[in-house]
């Protein structure tokens, strides 16, 4: 990968991985418009046994990604977030997801 | 699990650009005792003298600031930049932490890390190590004071090069990128804790052009008592017997059997791997997390206590995939899969209780005459275990019994789809 300027946005795709303790991840890679930043299909990878099961992006009402919105639960192997999905969710342009982005586990039983 | 570990309990990285410079983790419950490592990463505007950072939780907990590396912090010899790392001790309360930068740029990053079995009082075990590198890898060191320290580097580059990778002896924990590819951030951790004491190498295994680094190295020292039985074995693997508090784990592989932790303090214990034969047990009769994790060719062993605590059964066996048997508060899981039967889950104080997985053989139940939340869930080839508490038993599409009472419709086809809570359930 060759160095960017300061500030600088990578090209699309833009890709991020969050492992549980036993590193089994779960990773997005959004795919946008390099021109227009505007988001396309996302698509969510989840390895075997990961205990993440979800992308969670933005903070709801305590200010926590737990009550975020924006949640995309997903199973295991590759699973795709259509544009229109994500634009249901107002999220537009790979700007949008950059608010707070993390992974989570399913609720406590 | 080794010391230094994740715990299982611990939240995932997260990051954010937005114009309060800060960042919350997602609620997690981290065992009592366990100490946190709050790493924060934060962009700087360029020159910029100014920038500081805080870290704060949702239980209002004392986090004591160990090391920063900034121009603030530092003087302009520093790149730019702002990373921190601090250290709480957990209460055993779900919880979040946040991090939040004063004169720094929006997108920020947070990883905290839950390790059980660590010195409160004194968690860092050298002096940290911090500088600046342009243009190179990282490359320093550590000396340990403490036989089995575990040792972590952590890294922001401000010029954005590529993604950074670990070096040798090390895994990377986060290599990722913050804000509109604002800065690099990286914290990877050393494969072993370093024993015996002394030199430890924390490097980056790449990039080397076009960065800008400002890094920190730390040591994180170990409870007193603690002790480690790791290694392959042509035959029997060690057992550990432990009367103090610490973390003590049995690890590795073994063409015999994996050997047995016995102790009666609390503290982490743990056996994990592969072994030929049994996969040894923990055997406790205090307070702590209780672990046992692997693949056995015979019986996935046991864990047994008797007061409260976290216990947890997780593999794959060919004969029965143990129990979990406690008589104490806090709750049990059992997980994996068994050729033969999936082992019971029996208690008798209140707590969460599940048994889930997949068995040849019966998918037994959960046993309890006191209160809590009590659920099977699999796929048995023969039957789905009976419950005798407040539960409800689904087996594929059928609503196949409730021990406690009456169902509230009578056994057959299930279709769930909604469901809403909007109370206590009892």
């Amino acid at each position: 990968m060759s160095a960017r300027g300061k500030g600088e946005l990578d090209p699309s795709p833009w890709y991020t991985r969050f492992a549980d303790y036993r590193d089994r991840g779960i990773s997005i890679s959004f795919a946008f418009d390099d021109t227009t930043r505007a988001l396309m299909d996302a698509t969510v990878v989840r390895e075997d046994e990961c205990l993440f099961d979800r992308i969670l992006i933005g903070v709801g009402e305590d200010g926590t990604p737990n009550s975020t919105p924006n949640v995309f639960v997903c199973g295991f192997g590759a699973t795709v977030i259509t544009a229109f999905t994500l634009a249901q969710h107002s999220l537009n342009t790979i700007f949008d997801v950059m608010t707070s982005l993390t992974a989570g586990r399913p609720p406590a039983v | 699990m080794a010391f230094g570990d994740q715990d299982a309990s611990g939240p995932v990285f997260v990051k954010a650009n937005v114009a309060g410079k800060n960042v919350t983790t997602g609620s997690f419950t981290p065992p009592s005792g366990a100490l946190l490592i709050a790493f924060a990463w934060h962009d700087t505007a360029g020159g910029n003298l100014t920038n500081t950072s805080v870290v704060t939780d949702s239980l209002g907990l004392t986090w004591t600031r160990r090391a920063t590396r900034s121009k603030q912090d530092d003087g302009a010899g520093a790149a730019n930049g702002h990373i921190a790392i601090s250290t709480a001790v957990a209460t055993g309360a779900a919880m979040t932490v946040t991090t939040t930068g004063t004169n720094t740029g929006n997108p920020a990053g947070l990883y905290v890390r839950v390790i059980p079995g660590a010195d409160t009082t004194t968690p860092m075990d050298a002096t940290p190590v911090e500088g600046t590198t342009n243009a190179a890898v990282v490359s320093t060191s550590i000396v340990t004071a403490t036989d089995g320290a575990r040792c972590f580097l952590q890294v922001i580059d401000w010029n954005v090069a590529a993604a950074m990778t670990a070096g040798t002896g090390q895994t990377s924990v986060v290599s990722d990128a913050i804000g509109a590819s604002d800065d690099r951030v990286y914290l990877g951790v050393t494969n072993a804790v370093t024993s015996p004491a002394g030199s430890t190498a924390l490097s980056t295994g790449s990039p080397s052009t076009g960065n800008t680094n400002n890094w920190i190295g730390i040591a994180v020292r170990p409870a007193a008592g603690g002790g480690s039985v790791s290694g392959t074995a042509a035959a029997t693997l060690g057992a550990l017997a432990a009367g103090a508090a610490g973390t003590h784990i049995v690890s590795g592989t073994a063409a015999g059997a994996l050997g047995v932790l016995a102790a009666t303090a609390s503290s982490t214990r743990a056996v994990q791997g592969t072994a030929a034969a049994a996969l040894g047990h923990t055997t406790a009769a205090a307070a702590g997390t209780r672990t046992t994790a692997g693949t056995a060719a015979a019986a996935l062993g046991t864990l047994a206590v008797t007061v409260i605590g976290r216990r947890t059964v997780l593999g794959a066996a060919a004969a029965p995939l143990g129990g979990a048997t406690g008589h104490g508060d806090a709750g049990g899981a059992k997980s994996g899969s068994a050729v033969a039967a999936l082992g019971v889950l029996a208690a008798t104080i209140a707590g969460r209780r599940t048994v889930a997985g997949i068995a040849a053989a019966v998918l037994p139940g959960v046993t309890s005459p006191a209160s809590g939340r009590r659920i099977v869930v699999g796929s048995p080839q023969s039957m789905l275990g009976g419950l005798s508490a407040r539960v409800v038993v689904i087996s594929s599409t059928a609503l196949a019994g409730n021990a406690h009472g009456p169902l509230p419709v009578a056994p057959g086809a299930v279709t769930v789809h909604t469901v809403s809570i909007a109370g206590a359930i009892t």
